[in-house]
Order: C-alpha cells, then structure tokens, then sequence
C-alpha cells in the first residue's frame, strides 16, 4: 500500500489542476452536467410511465454503460500492460508486480471517466427518485465488480493481444461510447423498456443487479459476493502479470498506398498509426448521421454545421499532428534534399483529402436518406475549408515549442487557437453554404460569395505560406 | 554472487537467449559484451527482474529471483541503456520518490546525493526530466543509483551519453566500489573500456555464451597471445573475416 502511495505521488502525469481537487472538480462538473441533462427524462419516465418502466429502463441504462466501462477498460488497460517504458523502468524497483498492475488500472479508470460518471449518475440518481438505499450500495459494489472483473481480464488479455490491437479496440470502444451516449438522449422509452423488459431485466443479467435489488433486495449480497470473488481474483492474477509485449509474426506486407512517394508516403503512415485517428475522423460524422437521424428530412444544415465545426477542428489538428511528429525529428529534414513547402504540402493535403473523403460519404448518406442530390455539390467547397484549416492548423503550432516540448504530444492546441482556427474556417463555410442557399433568391450576392471566398482564401494561402516556409528556413 | 543457469529467453519463435549460464562473484567487474541484437540488454533484463525467463533460473546474493524479487531488487542498482524517467517530475524530485520508494534514510541519503551531484557535475536538479538531454538523464539515475549503495550493481552501456570526465570519474568509482566488494555486471560497446576495466569478459552472440574468461584466459582460446580484445572479440563473433572484403566491395 505505502508503495501505491508514493508511486501515486509521484508518478502520476501532474495537469495544471492536479491530484484529488483537480479530480473531485472535474468530476463534479461532469455529475451536475449530467444531472442537468438527464434529470428531467428520469424524472418523467418514472412519473408518465410507472416503477416498472423506469426499472426497465434503469437496468437497460446499467447494462449498455457498463459494458461500455468494462470493455474501455479492459482494452486501456490491457494496452497500459503491455511493457510500457514507463513499466519497464518500475520492474527495476522493489515494487510487487500487483502494485504496479493496481497503479495501471487506477491510470486507466481514469480514462473511462464520462462511462464511469454516467454509471454513478445513474446509479445513485435513480436509488434517489426509488428511495431505496439498498440500489445505491449494491450500485457502488457493481462499479467494484466491474473494475475487478476489468482487471482479471486485461492481466489476462495482456497475454495474448498486441499493443496496437488494443489501442485500436479501445478507440473505438470510446467512439461507441459516445455514441450510445447520443442515442441515449434520444431513445424511444417505450418500445427500449418493453425490450428491456424482455431480455435485459432478468435475475442472470449480472450488470442490473442494482435495478434488480429494488425487489429483491437479496442482490446486494449477491453483488458482495461477486465483489469479494472477483477482488481477489484480480490480486491473484494481478501477481502474475508479465509485463511483456506480444510478438506477432511479422508477415511481408504490400505496401498500402504504393502510388504516394517520399514525404506524402511518410505522412500517410504516420496519420494511419496514429491512435487517436479513427476517433478524428469518424467522430464527427458519427455524431453528424445520429443527428440528421433524429432531427428529422426537413433541414440537414444543422447538422452539416456541427459535422464541419468538429472535423474543421480534428482536420487541423490533424495537420498540426504531422508537423509536430516533423519537428520531434529536427534537424534530420535539413540534411534531405527537398525544400520547405515541400515538407509541408503532404501535412496539409493528406489530413484534408482523409477528412473530405468521409465527408463525402456523409454527403453520400444524406442524398440517400433525403433524397436530395443538392448535398454533393458541397464537397468541392468544404475541401477548401479543410485545406484552409489544415494550414491554420500548420500556423499555429509554434515550431519552437513543439520541438522543445515532445512530452505531451497530446496538447496541440491552445483555447485561443482552437476558437481562431473555428472562426475563420467556420465562417469562409457560412458564407459559401448561404452563397449556395440563397442563389435563387439573390444572385448577385451568391456570386460575390461564392468567387470571393476562394480569392480571399487563394491570398490568405499565399501570405501563410509563405510566412510558414520563412519560419521554417530561420529555424535550427 | 550473480548466477544464471540455462537461462533462456524466447519471443514469440524467436530465442533472445539460449541457455545461457554464468557466475559473477563478489567484488568482480564483469563485462558482458556482444553484437547488437545479440541478447545482452534481454539477459540484464531477466538478471534484474524485468523480464521472466523463459526457462532457467537466476540467483543473486544467494537469493532465487523467482522467490525473492522484491528483496533482490532491494539490494541491487540498475543502470538501464536508455533510462526513461518521469518528465513531469524535476531531478530532485525523482531522488525523492526513489528515497520513498526504498524508504531511504532521508538524511544519509542527501548527504550521498550532494557528494555524488558534485562529483558528476549535476547542477541541474531544480528542472523537469522532461528538458534533460540524455547525458544529464545518465547522470541523475547514476547519482539515484549511487546514492543508495547497492550490492550488486547492473549497468547497460553506461558511458554513452557522458561527457570524458565524468565517464572517467564513472570508471574510477565502479573500479572503488568493487573492491569494495560490490558486483558490477556492465555491458558496453566500447571494448577499451571493457579491457581495461573489466576483471572477467563474457560475450555472446545469437543468445549464446561463446566465450568467458579474463582478457588472458580469452587471448589464450583464440591463441593469439598479443590480441586486443577488439581482435578477439570481431574473431570469437566471426564477423573480423569478412571487414576486408566488405571494404574492398563498398
């Protein structure tokens, strides 16, 4: 336990707002977030529908978020596992292998915090609006359970998976998460507690123990001993983690995107194993489809808008992304023969050409679901907003200090440039959207638009560029 | 003592290290030389607990590693190749953690660390890992290493990165320590260094031990009574015939 703390202490990546306050707010803004969000559909379900629709619908709210959590868990963990440096560095340690996977798995249940929030909330909100403390406890046991049974399986999953299939499975475990998130908020209670009811409210469905405990309040025991159980099987297993990375056989690969060369080829391969992409990419479509699938045919500019908002912003960082992996192996570029706008035209095109592409296929979708082919004639205009945000994106990553500042390679941006990079991309795709919409109405203004927007950007292209190959010249 | 026996070590279908034994007695400096990818950082690694052996055993201060892990590395001080430290931390802080960490007395262990930071030249304690170039990276694990004077001592490649004087005041002290009667087991690829420091020479190629033996013991099976170890070395490895011709074809 005193080796916990102290590795606790120390070894723990420290924020601006650390340790258990920076926690404890942050955790409490989520709880009032989501008490502001979900209170009032708690409330009504329970009010319009009766006690056994909002069982129903409580141990369906258990069941999805707690698969969501083990499943998160499980695979970040798993990854954490896998002889990290860090790791590595702590088996040199009189540290007992336990304490180190224990260390990991509080690491990792800190990144399933949105799941973890949203079981608490539901958990000790609904045992409130029941009045029965008897949910609430066996809540907090199920949330016990789940970390331990987390546990158990990623010490053993870390046997047998790869790094990168778990960083993967974990990413889009994420994306799910979000996305159940949305269709949550929008679900249909009637026809999911009648579901509910049949397949999910049933004594062998373990993660609704809690809803479960309302009537048959045996369960908390039953959650005790599940608790118990499984607590121990983690520190027995937990003893025997190994530590170490799984080799999988090194098959000879085609090589994917073989009509891209030299720096274009570098760039791809570095976007298509970055972790964090398939969240990039497919994120704000994702949430784009579930609007538009709720919002109702009539008007999809709603949600083109947030799909833009969002992307714009991923596709910069994105951009940012390449040029900062350029930077962390600087001054290596100076001894190539290529020149400046060279390095940075790939960093620039490859993130936009990704995100044009799918936006494209959500423009694909929405003729289908519409029926409205209007939606294609976007895409040449929302490509130059991509590449528009891309060299923002380029601009504003300082090259000084991301050189300087390769340990967190996760913060790319700064507020301020997160709102400048918005305002500007954000505001070229308003004027080329209502450019489009009102060229019936009022075409002479739809033309000064739609042939202004590309000469003012063709300009602000030219200057960034070259204030971008300048900076990059001066640099050592 | 360190003593390894048959210690092997397998990746996936991979054998890092192949029945590997060895014996390192008190107070000896032991040079554990190889080509790269030969095995030596998997073998420190299964000699300090970092990795299970795959088959094998490994026994240090009379002590089997698979049943006292935590009191063998108690005991001993690694010095890994590339050291990956805490970049949120600062140099002082890390000190600190490692003195929680082995529950240190606070006072005794200050006292080293001033000592040791002069010696080393390490005036820059007060700032983040996160800004340490390698050397002064090299230099903090060896003063948190130093600081709590380990019986055993395992150091990969531990010169590079080092400034001459600071890896000549590194020599003078491992050359103190062990008679002293602490254990070194080091690897380097700096053959001189091995030569004149080292009191016995293990190297291994493809995971296996080849040869082993005082600088005189070594020269005596390769029967070249005035070989350096650079020559025994490229002869015991095979990879000294070919250097001509490859010169010659390049």
């Amino acid at each position: 336990m005193r080796e916990l703390l102290v590795l606790i202490r120390y070894a723990l990546p420290r924020r601006k707002l650390s340790g258990l306050p920076g926690f404890l707010i942050g955790f409490g803004l989520t709880m009032i977030f989501l008490f502001v969000l979900w209170s009032p559909l708690y409330r009504s379900v329970i009010n319009q529908f009766g006690y056994e629709v909002f069982l129903a619908f409580f141990s369906l709210g258990l069941t999805v978020f707690s698969i969501l959590f083990l499943f998160g868990y499980v695979f970040n963990l798993s990854y954490s596992l896998l002889n990290s440096e860090e790791i590595e560095f702590l088996l040199t340690l009189p540290l007992r292998r336990g304490t180190i996977a224990l260390f990991q798995s509080i690491q990792s249940a800190y990144f399933q915090f949105l799941q973890f929030s949203i079981l608490l909330f539901n958990v000790s909100f609904s045992s409130y609006l029941l009045r029965d403390w008897v949910v609430f406890f066996t809540g907090i046991l199920q949330i016990v359970f789940l970390m331990s049974v987390g546990n158990v399986l990623s010490f053993l999953f870390s046997r047998t998976l790869t790094k990168s299939t778990a960083r993967i499975v974990f990413v889009v475990i994420q994306l799910l998460s979000v996305f159940t998130f949305l269709l949550f908020l929008n679900i249909d209670l009637v026809r999911s507690a009648s579901i509910s009811l049949r397949f999910i409210l049933s004594d062998w469905n373990l993660f609704a123990l809690p809803a479960l405990s309302y009537k048959k309040p045996f369960h908390l025991l039953t959650s005790l001993t599940f608790v118990v159980f499984t607590v121990l099987a983690s520190f027995f297993v937990g003893e025997r983690v190994l530590f170490e990375p799984v080799t999988g056989k090194a098959e000879k690969k085609k090589p994917r995107f073989g009509f891209l060369k030299g720096f274009y080829a570098k760039d791809m391969k570095v976007l298509l194993r970055e972790e964090r992409m398939i969240y990039l990419v497919f994120y704000p479509v994702g949430f784009g489809i579930i609007l538009a699938l709720f919002g109702g045919k009539d008007d999809m500019l709603g949600s083109i808008m947030i799909v833009l908002a969002i992307s714009i912003l991923y596709n910069s960082t994105m951009a940012a992304l390449l040029w900062r992996y350029e930077l962390l192996t600087w001054p290596i570029f100076r001894t190539f023969p290529a020149d400046a706008w060279n390095l940075l035209k790939p960093k620039i095109l490859l993130p936009s050409l990704l995100n044009g592409a799918v936006f494209l296929a959500f423009t694909v979708f929405l003729t289908l679901y519409t029926g409205d082919p209007l939606y294609l004639l976007l895409n040449p205009f929302v490509f130059v907003v991509y590449v528009l945000s891309a060299i923002l994106g380029v601009t504003f990553l300082k090259v000084d200090e991301a050189a300087k500042n390769p340990s967190n390679p996760a913060r790319i941006f700064s507020l301020q440039q997160i709102l400048l990079v918005e305002a500007v991309s954000m505001g070229f795709a308003i004027v080329l959207f209502f450019s489009l919409k009102l060229i019936r109405e009022m075409p002479i203004v739809s033309i000064v638009g739609l042939f202004g927007v590309p000469i003012t950007f063709s300009l602000i292209v030219r200057a960034l560029k070259k204030h971008l190959v300048k900076r990059i010249e001066l640099f050592e | 003592m360190i003593v390894a026996k048959n210690l092997t070590k397998k990746f996936g279908e991979f054998l890092a290290v192949d029945h590997l034994n060895l014996a390192v007695r008190k107070g000896e400096i032991y040079g554990f030389l190889g080509p790269n990818g030969a095995g030596k950082t998997t073998t420190i690694k299964m000699l300090t607990g970092v990795l299970k052996p795959t088959e094998g055993s490994v026994e240090i201060l009379g002590m089997d590693l698979r049943t006292h892990e935590l009191e063998i590395k108690r005991r001993i001080g690694v010095v890994p190749e590339e050291p990956r430290l805490y970049p949120h931390l600062t140099g002082q802080e890390f000190l600190e953690f490692i003195i929680d960490l082995y529950d240190l007395d606070r006072h005794e262990a200050t006292k080293r660390v001033v000592e040791l930071c002069e010696a080393f030249k390490v005036d820059f304690l007060g700032k983040r890992i996160g800004e340490f170039s390698h050397g002064m990276k090299q230099k903090l694990i060896l003063v948190s290493v130093f600081m709590r004077k380990p019986e055993v001592i395992f150091l990969d490649e531990p010169t590079v990165g080092l400034d001459a004087k600071s890896a000549k005041i590194l020599k003078l002290l491992l050359r103190k320590y062990a008679s002293e009667g602490t254990i070194i087991f080091m690897t380097t690829h700096i053959l001189e260094i091995a030569e004149k420091m080292c009191d016995r020479i293990g190297i291994i190629n493809k995971g296996r031990l080849i040869a082993e033996g005082t600088m005189d013991e070594l020269r005596t099976l390769a029967k070249d009574e005035r070989a350096t170890l650079e020559d025994l070395f490229l002869q015991l490895t095979a990879e000294g015939e070919d250097i001509e011709e490859i010169i010659k074809e390049l």
